[in-house]
């Protein structure tokens, strides 16, 4: 697998190169801004960029703006975007209405290869990620405002696993469950949020990520 | 300034003054009607006596009144020279003849009054080369006269004749027809002379100084011309029936010039002391009109000038017309004073004002210069306070946003450096020690937690969303995480200033965390509004109100902050009736962007 890696702090951008490097893929290009990005991504064509939400040179959303315009530019890209951000906002921006081979990561996964390389290869393979901590905050929060309609722990496990874009039976293999526990656990999900059933993942992202960025979100849990 | 009204209220230590003189007056003609009559001096004792008394109650009352004003004693002095005549007889022959010269030089006086009326100043070259000559020839003329009056071609049994023939000098009847002759022809130049004078005065003045003069213009009317018909007569030789009637006139005319002038006086007087009231009264009336005009109108003076110094010395007007600093315009001009005594500007006006409706103008024209300008300098204070505190506020939200990165990009990068550090460490002590391991394991979790804190903390400086996507996106993630159920009222996607939007969300930040902390509420709401060119925030519950400014909510220093992007603060609290917080921000300061 070849991956194009953008983030203008080098010493990360070098660890993450060689913690790539050493689990067998292949980094083809490094660039520490956005300025010329497209054209880097075009020429090298990729199967990955991964690219830092804050880049030169106002330090704000170059990263993301500058995945957004890739995707425009060539909608197969597979993007994986680090953040320091759990705000749900940044990930809107990023997946959009089409999550396809989008992923949006905690910088601070840097730290566990496994959940890295997973999310990595689940992105080239054209899934969608959603940093699971970045859903546990939001449902962390509504759970505490409605403690009686809220998910069982569990469930929201099953949720953020959900969020990540991982099947059914990629959720038994985490969470040590049967088919039929994770079924009924998906299902009242589903059914306690108000969510359309969704069968395919990364419909199943979006419909997550719908609900958390509702207008209504914080009024229907009453 | 002088506000008095004219008369005499105010002033009693000059009352009984006043008193003494009148009655001093009055025993002066009375004495002199009964010598005149028991000596049996001609003429018509009764216009005499009420034409000299005129004079003096004129003048007395003009004293009264303003005794700065010179007209008052000259009509005074024209009173006691009236009756002058009669009491002479009593003196020795030759300060008799001396008196009777003075005496009858009195016309003088007249010219004077007129030329110098209503200021009680000589105001022009002709009028004061008018009054002098006039004063010199009377006194000449009748001196003249005196000395060279033949008592042997007279005809006269009277006491009288004897006091019109004390100074004997050279008596002469041709000496005499001369010297009247030369008198007759030189009184009428006065009189042309006096009209001359005064016609330039009518010509120079102001409007208001034309109503003053107006009145003067008939008293000097009546007498010029009862004193030219009694030159003519004296040319044409008129029989004495003639000079009785025109000495009757004469008498009548003059009886009435003293009271026409003092009336005049008053009326002038009255104008400027009501100056102020006038310029007050049109600053209220119409406050859009500047000073100068309102002071041009009250004064009828349509060239009136404020003059005022810049910084480089120069002069100009209200309407920033340079005036030259050797116009003489400007070295005429009434200075306007301050109550501490600094000079704010200068007064050009017409020369024919009134010396003391100028004065009293400028007066006012001082404090409300002053007024203005400490008006203007408070403003000017307020607007830097103003303006440095938007420049504190805005240095404050830069320095909260280089805090939040610096965390971002560089405590935090070091502490993933870290954890990639850990990482490798991790790996390479999987196979063989377990308790390193885990200890490895331990040191992850810590530093995990310690990269989440550092967010937090980050965030509570100033939120990178923010920055990044505006206030409504701040907010609603605000709201995202919090534990309070929060109904969103309205959230309009628009980028707002810098300042507003943090100032905003640190409104809405604050009250949710006090609402949190206190207020035992069931219900929660937030509101942002752009309405009418200003955004609205409001945070309100229904718990239990009472919320205290001063105890430490935080909401005073939000009330600086917004005050600062120009904005208001109004917290509404009631006790047990919840709270509601609400900012308004005007949107059209785009400067604080």
């Amino acid at each position: 697998m070849r991956v194009v890696l953008a983030d203008d702090a080098v010493l990360f951008r070098r660890g993450l190169a060689r913690l790539l490097t050493d689990a067998g893929i292949e980094v083809v290009g490094e660039v520490s801004d956005v300025t010329n990005l497209t054209d880097v991504v075009t020429r090298l064509n990729p199967d990955v960029l991964v690219v830092d939400v804050r880049m030169p040179p106002t330090h704000t959303t170059e990263g993301l703006v500058a995945a957004v315009d890739i995707r425009r530019a060539r909608p197969g890209q597979a993007v994986l975007v680090l953040s320091q951000h759990v705000e749900a906002h940044y990930v809107t921006e990023l997946l959009g209405d089409r999550p396809e081979g989008l992923g949006y990561l905690l910088k601070e996964r840097v730290a566990d290869d496994v959940e890295l390389l997973d999310a990595v290869r689940r992105v080239a393979a054209g899934g969608s990620v959603i940093d699971p901590y970045v859903v546990s905050a939001i449902l962390a929060a509504q759970s505490a405002r409605d403690p009686v309609n809220a998910l069982t722990p569990r469930e929201r496990e099953v949720l953020a696993l959900m969020a990540e874009g991982r099947s059914n039976s990629a959720i038994c293999a985490r969470l040590f469950l049967t088919d039929k526990t994770v079924e009924s656990h998906v299902r009242s999900i589903f059914q306690r949020l108000d969510l359309p059933a969704a069968a395919d993942e990364n419909r199943r992202v979006l419909a997550v990520l719908a609900h958390l960025r509702s207008p209504g979100s914080t009024a229907t849990s009453a | 300034m002088s506000l008095r009204s004219p008369g005499l209220a105010g002033r009693p230590t000059r009352v009984p003054l006043l008193i003494i003189g009148s009655v001093l007056c009055l025993g002066w003609a009375i004495g002199a009607e009964l010598v005149s009559t028991t000596q049996g001096f001609p003429g018509n004792h009764l216009l005499e006596f009420l034409s000299g008394l005129a004079f003096l109650g004129a003048g007395m009352y003009a004293i009264a009144v303003v005794p700065r004003n010179a007209i008052g004693w000259l009509l005074l002095s024209y009173g006691v020279l009236w009756f002058a005549n009669f009491w002479a007889i009593f003196l020795p022959p030759l300060p008799e003849a001396l008196v009777t010269v003075v005496a009858n030089s009195q016309g003088a006086l007249l010219v004077h009054v007129a030329l110098v009326f209503p200021a009680g100043r000589i105001a022009t070259r002709l009028s004061r080369g008018v009054v002098a000559f006039s004063y010199l020839w009377s006194l000449l003329a009748w001196f003249g006269l005196e000395a060279t009056t033949d008592r042997s071609t007279w005809d006269c049994a009277h006491q009288f004749c004897r006091a019109t023939l004390s100074l004997w000098l050279w008596p002469s009847a041709s000496a005499y027809s001369a010297w009247d002759m030369a008198n007759n022809v030189l009184t009428l130049l006065i009189v042309a002379g006096t009209v001359g004078a005064f016609w330039q005065r009518w010509r120079t003045s102001s409007p208001v100084g034309r109503r003053d003069l107006r009145v003067l213009w008939i008293a000097v009317a009546l007498v010029s011309l009862t004193y030219a018909a009694r030159s003519i007569a004296s040319f044409a030789r008129a029989g004495d029936a003639v000079f009785g009637v025109l000495n009757d006139l004469q008498a009548i005319a003059q009886m009435l010039a003293p009271l026409l002038i003092v009336y005049g006086l008053l009326t002038a007087r009255m104008a400027s002391s009501a100056v102020s009231t006038f310029v007050a009264d049109a600053r209220t009336a119409h406050p859009s009109q500047s000073l100068e005009s309102a002071l041009g109108r009250v004064l009828q003076d349509p060239g009136l000038r404020i003059a005022r110094q810049a910084r480089d010395g120069s002069w100009r007007d209200e309407a920033g017309v340079a005036i030259p600093a050797d116009s003489p315009a400007l070295a005429t001009a009434q200075p306007v004073v301050g109550s501490d005594g600094t000079v704010h500007a200068a007064l050009i006006h017409d020369p024919g004002l009134d010396a003391s409706a100028v004065r009293a103008a400028a007066a006012t024209a001082g404090l409300i210069l002053e007024n203005e300008s400490l008006r203007d300098e408070l403003a000017a204070q307020l607007a830097e306070v103003q303006a440095s505190r938007a420049r504190l506020v805005t240095a404050g939200d830069a320095e909260r946003k280089r805090v939040e990165r610096d965390l971002h990009d560089g405590a935090q990068q070091r502490l993933l450096s870290l954890a990639m550090a850990l990482r490798t460490a991790r790996r390479q002590s999987d196979a063989d020690d377990p308790e390193l391991s885990h200890t490895l394991e331990l040191a992850n979790a810590e530093l995990l937690l310690a990269i989440d804190e550092l967010r937090t903390l980050a965030r509570g400086i100033h939120p990178a969303i923010l920055t990044d996507a505006g206030l409504a996106a701040a907010v609603r993630a605000l709201v995202d995480r919090s534990p309070l159920e929060v109904e969103m009222r309205a959230l309009p996607a628009d980028r707002m200033p810098a300042a507003v939007e943090a100032a905003a969300y640190f409104v809405i930040a604050e009250s949710l965390a006090n609402i949190m902390k206190h207020a035992n509420a069931e219900h929660v709401w937030v509101r942002i509004d752009t309405v009418g060119g200003e955004l609205v925030v409001e945070a309100g519950d229904d718990g239990d109100g009472g919320a205290d400014e001063a105890g430490g909510s935080g909401l005073r220093g939000l009330r600086d902050r917004v005050a600062a992007t120009g904005g208001t603060l109004t917290v509404d609290s009631p006790h047990g009736s919840g709270t509601t917080v609400r900012a308004s921000f005007p949107l059209v300061t785009a400067d604080l962007s």
